[in-house]
């Protein structure tokens, strides 16, 4: 398979073919059904867009733990991780919501996918694709991954494949 | 003349710390380890060999200490690390 990252002129270009866009445009709708916060649903659109709804609200650790693993207790004392939460988690479903809008709009484009100005909204987009599935998938430390007949898992091979390509190119190898 | 408004709360509210805070990121068997070494190089401005060897403290011994400062900046740095996936906690430097 050849790197589906590159760099050009300064741009980063994806070749990604209409069915790996598909699958990752996919994902960006599965990403903001999990980050989207039931919770403020009231709020208008523009304090939800800029993390502003929701903010002071009682919130506990996610119960769904690929949710939980997308927004993770920033303190180990969970009365300390609550309040931290409280005020922070608004703000960070948001972040994540805007790197899938990145993605979503590079991928609407016409091929080849030029990534302008959102190759850090690339990177933590597909590092939020793997924690989903590697949450789901329960993967630990000792699995062997390799292909094989399960879609997800091979999905989340895709992604490595993908993330490591981009940051190849980022760390320039 | 106006009210001015109530302050907002922020994660920190203490006033000139005298115990450091430090910010830990924390192992995990997802995130690949090219991709860790980035982020810090990335977000801390960290040279590839001391991110490299801080990415591998984190998978050897499960965590690493990858920041230390005041209660405000540690916070601002493991939010950054869990926009960018991975999972860090902040505490008391004891």
């Amino acid at each position: 398979m050849s790197r589906p990252f590159k760099r050009k002129k300064g741009a980063v270009v994806a070749k990604l073919d209409g069915n790996e866009r598909r699958v990752l445009l996919h994902l960006c709708d599965e990403i903001v059904e999990l980050l989207s916060d039931d919770s403020t649903s009231e709020a208008p659109q523009w304090a939800r867009d800029l993390g502003l709804a929701g903010v002071g609200e009682q919130r506990e650790t996610p119960t769904d733990p690929v949710v939980a693993r997308l927004l993770p207790d920033a303190y180990e004392d969970a009365e300390q991780a609550g309040e931290f939460r409280r005020l922070t988690e608004a703000g960070l479903r948001a972040k994540k919501l805007s790197h899938v809008e990145v993605v979503r709009r590079d991928l609407e484009q016409d091929p080849p996918v030029v990534i302008t100005d959102g190759v850090q909204q690339w990177l933590a987009f597909l590092a939020d694709c793997r924690l989903v599935l590697g949450t789901r998938l329960g993967v630990t430390e000792d699995d062997l991954m390799w292909p094989g007949l399960n879609p997800q898992k091979n999905l989340y091979l895709y992604l490595a494949f993908l993330q490591q390509s981009l940051v190849d190119v980022l760390i320039g190898e | 003349m106006s009210v001015a408004p109530a302050e907002l709360e922020s994660p920190a509210t203490e006033f000139a710390p005298a115990t450091p805070y430090i910010c830990l990121v924390w192992n995990d068997p997802i995130n690949l380890m090219s991709y860790v070494t980035y982020v810090f190089m990335q977000y801390f401005g960290y040279s590839r060999e001391k991110s490299e060897a801080l990415m591998w403290d984190v998978h050897n011994k499960g965590r690493a200490v990858v920041n230390a400062g005041s209660r405000e900046e540690m916070e601002r740095d493991a939010t950054a690390m869990h926009e960018y996936g991975l999972w860090a906690t902040v505490q008391k430097d004891d």
